[in-house]
């Protein structure tokens, strides 16, 4: 796509699709009136330059096509169900419509808050997010979710519809409700940005990108909803996650963990922004959901601040695994908490916390992948092996497999 | 948006249990949902059931149709009572909901306009 095209469609997907969507309440149409107008704009600048308001260019064509397909659907038999839109904001819309010159602010906040809303499950929300209020095309978020491009488009289809169905509204939930809908949104955006930031099979840049596309929202939220803790909290955890991604995957695409990392590739910048946005929060206690962005910030912060993986404060580390098990127990944070405490304490210490995990995570690779690095490290080679032999039968992930293959036969040679 | 309520309790079913104050607290519960709905929309109608041991269900298949005992769902949880209300959309229902007492289980299933059939509002 073209350099000024692209920046557009940065700047103003987002804006122009919750305006359409206020003004027609189909998601369906609005998405696809949208990128027909994009789409044709490629054709129609290249030939006449770009035009003076290229927004309100865009608004029109979109605003004709939805037009279209509305008139064509008046014959068809099956109404698709239309969003819950207050009048007075369709009428808003409608004005803006008109006069596209200041496009509102607003409606985008309501489009944030209808494709996070509960009623949708987290992934598909968190797909839905990134498509309509960053114009993310699907191919790409069927990549960020490792899932085939038609599997996407009807995850697509069906949370838009169920929108719709269900009746969640275009609008911005009231105050007794937003405390509780900001963490459902912030959960929706992480929820983005780790399934970027999870490894991949191979070399696949286009997911780390993807990654920083969720912290792209995150900034665009903390603009549209100021002092908001969770979201500097979400912004902090997000950006000191990324910042170690140059250093994450070596020449060949296969992962590096946290101590072989190249700590002088990792972006200081971002670190740096990271730590301030955290650090107003450090001395507060961790409470509720929000606490959990906090002490898995802390965590993200240790690692970060370390001068080397060797002098890592592993006992802090624990500290706040231990916090953040008695907020959310669930096996993943177990298991991150053992993996701490091995290293603060010792293989032994680790492998007792994960006693019994297999039923509660049976078909994680990573839970033999730790036990087998544990027992490894005390000496019981012949466990370690098995563990591993475990975990390599049940990892799906291309680049990881290798690794723990290459990890066991290095152990093999050691026996 | 139309909404049927549908409030499930696990069993065995907490109102027989209920000593008489927290009779009293779930009634009043009952009130101010039921004027709180009032005020934001409108609350077309309010029944409560009777146990599910009292059901009968009526299978599809052989004609006539064979009584068989007991609900439709063999669910732990069942149906104690309903609500058809008309706000404005699902966040609005959510929020009256949490008026009502802590241990239902409750659906919210839109009701859907057929065109022409006369019956929408």
């Amino acid at each position: 796509m073209r350099q000024d095209l692209e920046g557009v469609w940065r700047d103003q997907w987002g804006r122009l699709l919750a305006l359409l969507v206020a003004q027609y309440r189909r998601l369906d149409l609005a998405e696809d009136g949208l990128a027909d107008a994009f789409e044709g704009a490629v054709r129609s600048w290249e030939a006449n330059g770009v035009p003076d308001n290229p927004a309100a260019w865009l608004l029109t064509a979109a605003r004709r096509r939805v037009l279209d397909r509305l008139r064509a659907e008046a014959v068809a038999v099956r109404k698709e169900p239309l969003l819950v839109v207050d009048a007075e904001v369709t009428q808003r819309a409608a004005r803006v419509m008109a006069d596209p010159g200041g496009l509102v602010e607003d409606e985008r906040l309501r489009l944030v808050f209808l494709c996070a809303h509960p009623a949708l499950e987290r992934e598909a929300a968190s797909a839905l997010t990134l498509r309509l209020v960053l114009g993310v095309p699907t191919p790409d978020v069927a990549r960020l979710f490792l899932v085939s491009r038609t599997t996407m488009a009807a995850r697509l289809t069906r949370a838009k519809r169920r929108l719709a169905a269900s009746g969640a509204p275009f609008r911005v939930p009231d105050p007794a409700q937003l405390p509780d809908r900001l963490v459902t949104l912030a959960d929706v955006v992480y929820l983005a940005f780790t399934a970027g930031y999870a490894p991949a099979s191979g070399p696949d840049v286009v997911r780390t990108e993807l990654a920083g596309e969720a912290i792209r929202l995150t900034r665009l939220l903390r603009q549209l909803l100021p002092d908001q803790p969770v979201l500097d909290l979400l912004l902090a955890l997000a950006l000191l996650q990324h910042s170690r991604r140059d250093a994450r995957v070596d020449a060949s695409g296969l992962p590096v963990l946290l101590p072989d990392q190249d700590r002088r590739r990792w972006r200081h910048d971002e670190i740096s922004e990271g730590l301030t946005l955290l650090a107003p929060y450090v001395s507060l206690a961790p409470q509720g959901r929000q606490g959990v962005y906090l002490l898995q910030a802390l965590v993200a912060a240790e690692h970060t601040t370390a001068p080397s993986a060797s002098a890592t404060r592993w006992d802090r580390i624990v500290g706040y695994y231990v916090e953040l098990e008695s907020l959310v127990p669930s096996p993943v944070v177990r298991l991150n908490r053992a993996v701490a405490t091995a290293e603060a304490d010792g293989p032994n210490a680790g492998l007792a916390l994960l006693d019994g995990l297999e039923d509660a995570m049976p078909l994680s690779h990573r839970l033999p992948a730790v036990k087998a690095e544990l027992l490894a490290r005390r000496g019981d080679t012949a466990a370690a092996r098995s563990e591993f032999a475990r975990a390599i039968s049940l990892c799906d992930n291309e680049a990881e497999r290798r690794h723990l293959e290459s990890t066991m036969h290095a152990l093999a040679g050691r026996g | 948006m139309r909404y049927l309520v549908l409030l499930a309790e696990s069993r065995p079913v907490g109102w027989a249990r209920m000593d008489q104050v927290g009779r009293e607290v779930a009634f009043r519960q009952h009130a101010h949902f039921d004027r709180a709905v009032r005020e934001r929309g409108r609350l077309l109608v309010a029944e409560a059931l009777a146990d599910a041991d009292a059901a009968t269900t009526l299978r599809p298949g052989e004609h006539p149709r064979v009584m068989t005992p007991g609900p439709l769902a063999g669910t732990p949880e069942q149906l104690a009572g309903f609500f058809l209300i008309d706000v404005e959309d699902l966040d609005a229902a959510a929020t009256l909901c949490d008026l009502l007492p802590r241990t239902y289980s409750i659906e919210l299933r839109p009701v859907i306009e057929i065109e022409g059939s006369g019956s929408s509002r």
